[in-house]
């Protein structure tokens, strides 16, 4: 649907002309919203009137010929764990109901410079964790192309407001794939950029170490437009790099490119039609001049434990600020004194997945477990960065299934481990700070599946060259 | 190191890390939780065959990120704007003592 759809460029430039009026375009995506999202729930809030007020001031703007932005009249969703100045930021929990951010985000403040409408918040796994978007406190979000099923998560309604053309770009945040999960099950395109390339201020944070703020989209061009918008040094992230974006070093095309298919990523779990998808993928790049050869990426077997030792270790310290004095949900507990109080609000308004993740965060940073635990997990974590600083010696681009297996049912029973386990394949490139992109090659039983591209640091202008190349190739 | 090898949570140790956590659960929740923490943390030992030698923990911080400590706009009335429990500019905690 969306790969015949004007591009999002190409629609900024016709509201500039004065070919086609914002407002008209704005209100024509809004009202898909109401009639997909009864089925779909991708949206926790919308602000249709805001949107429409904003759509129509870059129509006066126009008419004045004054200069518009780069996403002038693009309707953009944003995950529900990135601050929008006056609008709810939920983070899929209770304990930040009727929460309103102060102020934008980096990435915000970027997409409203270039005049971009934000139309809405989207559901999310509660603070992220998880992979389905089903465990936020708001209800489950549907998988645009099977309402049975899940559209991924963490960033799952982010995913289904592009999929389903209630949007034309989102943003979600991928801690350990939660952009990419979602973008591979809804069968649209995900980027989790190298880290430090864009600024995390303004996302409510789960695991900063790991943590980056990413494009969705259903085309190549505006997957790479949304990322040169919102990625660059930002004063306000000490860990954002000055050296991002080296735009303008695009590789013309695969022919030639050296891609390595990593084995380890088609592990046991991996289910069959996934990976014939995604070596039938592989075989077009091959066709289309890439020289694809097998990749081996030693030490992968500690990556699923040791990301998650170091993500819930972060959570717990982070998830600490939920107190119920500064802001978000407060229950009220009588006399209660600081300590009790503090539990009565968090135990409320926590999810179990939430909790039980603070606790295990809690365990592995404890005296006398932290060096078995958390020490080793960071000493794995360098491990396999070098492991994959090797491979990439030998290969421009690294590639293998996005996800092992195919969307689970809604509300299939699973323990916390097998749920944890799906992840396998996405951790890595979050552990080792490196780019990785999902792009959609297919679907088996109807249902999408995604093959990821991974390149070294700050090296996204490959992986927007493979995803282009394959997206065009017939 | 020799607790390394031990999987097994006790129900006096999740009630300890409960209220570390300031999170208060009943006899039952803390039972299932026992039960998947023990599961879990026992997966998380494949971390043990991490070889000694192995990787490093790396610093991922440089000096070249300091800012000027200089006063910036801020918005007190936005920032209280969120506060639950207010008495006028004053933000309402639970007792202390």
């Amino acid at each position: 649907m969306g790969r015949l759809a004007p591009s999002a460029a190409e629609v900024a430039r016709r509201i500039a002309d004065q070919e086609i009026s914002c407002e008209d375009r704005v209100a024509s995506r809004l009202d898909r919203i109401p009639r997909m999202d009864k089925d779909v729930h991708a949206f926790l809030s919308v602000a249709k009137d805001e949107a429409l007020e904003k759509a129509r001031e870059i129509d006066k703007r126009v008419r004045r010929g004054e200069k518009v932005g780069r996403l002038a009249g693009i309707t953009i969703a944003v995950k529900d764990n990135i601050c929008v100045r006056g609008m709810p930021a939920t983070c899929g929990s209770k304990i930040l109901e009727g929460f309103r951010p102060p102020y934008d985000a980096t990435v915000i403040e970027r997409i409203k410079a270039q005049d971009g409408i934000i139309v809405g918040k989207t559901n999310m796994d509660e603070f992220a964790m998880g992979n389905t978007t089903q465990s936020g406190a708001y209800g489950p979000t549907r998988n645009p192309w099977n309402l049975e099923r899940v559209p991924g998560g963490s960033s799952g309604g982010s995913a289904a407001a592009v999929a389903g053309g209630m949007v034309t770009l989102a943003l979600g945040s991928d801690t350990g794939g939660s952009v990419r999960c979602p973008a591979s099950f809804c069968s649209i395109l995900g980027l989790k950029p190298t880290y430090g390339a864009v600024s995390r201020y303004g996302l409510i944070p789960y695991a900063n170490s790991l943590e980056q703020v990413g494009p969705m989209a259903r085309r190549v061009e505006d997957l790479s437009l949304l990322y040169e918008i919102i990625s660059g040094h930002d004063p306000k992230d000490s860990t954002t790099s000055r050296r991002t974006a080296p735009h303008g070093r695009r590789p013309a095309g695969v022919k030639g490119l050296r891609i390595g298919v990593v084995k380890e990523l088609f592990g046991e779990g991996t289910q069959k039609d996934v990976s014939r998808l995604v070596l039938d993928a592989t075989g077009e790049l091959e066709a289309l001049g890439a020289v694809v050869g097998d990749a081996r990426v030693g030490n992968l077997g500690y990556a699923l434990a040791a990301y998650y030792i170091v993500a819930m270790a972060e959570a717990s310290s982070n998830l600490s600020r939920y107190d119920g004095v500064r802001y978000g949900a407060s229950v009220e507990k009588g006399n209660a004194d600081w300590n009790e109080a503090f539990a009565a609000t968090r135990t409320e308004c926590f999810g179990a997945e939430v909790k039980r993740r603070i606790i295990l965060g809690t365990f592995v940073l404890s005296a006398g477990y932290y060096e078995a635990y958390y020490l080793k997990a960071e000493k794995a974590r360098d491990l396999i960065r070098r492991e994959f600083e090797r491979a990439f010696k030998k290969f421009d681009v690294l590639l293998g299934p996005t996800m092992p297996v195919l969307p689970p049912k809604i509300g299939e029973k699973v323990t916390p481990l097998e749920d944890y386990m799906i992840d396998v394949n996405t951790v890595p490139a979050n552990l080792a700070g490196f780019p990785a992109l999902s792009l959609p090659v297919g679907f088996a039983e109807g249902l999408p599946v995604g093959m990821q591209l991974m390149a070294p640091h700050f090296e996204e202008e490959r992986l927007f060259t493979v995803a282009a190349s394959y997206e065009v190739r017939a | 190191m020799s607790r390394r090898t031990r999987t097994t949570v006790t129900p006096e140790e999740v009630r300890r890390l409960a209220s570390l956590s300031k999170l208060s659960m009943t006899r039952q929740e803390e039972e299932r939780l026992r039960e998947e923490l023990t599961s879990i943390l026992d997966y998380f030992r494949v971390v043990d065959g991490v070889p000694a030698t192995g990787g490093g923990v790396r610093q991922r911080q440089s000096a070249e990120t300091l800012r000027e400590d200089e006063v910036r706009p801020s918005d007190p009335e936005g920032v209280l704007g969120g506060v639950p429990r207010k008495k006028g500019r004053l933000v309402r905690a639970p007792r202390v003592f």
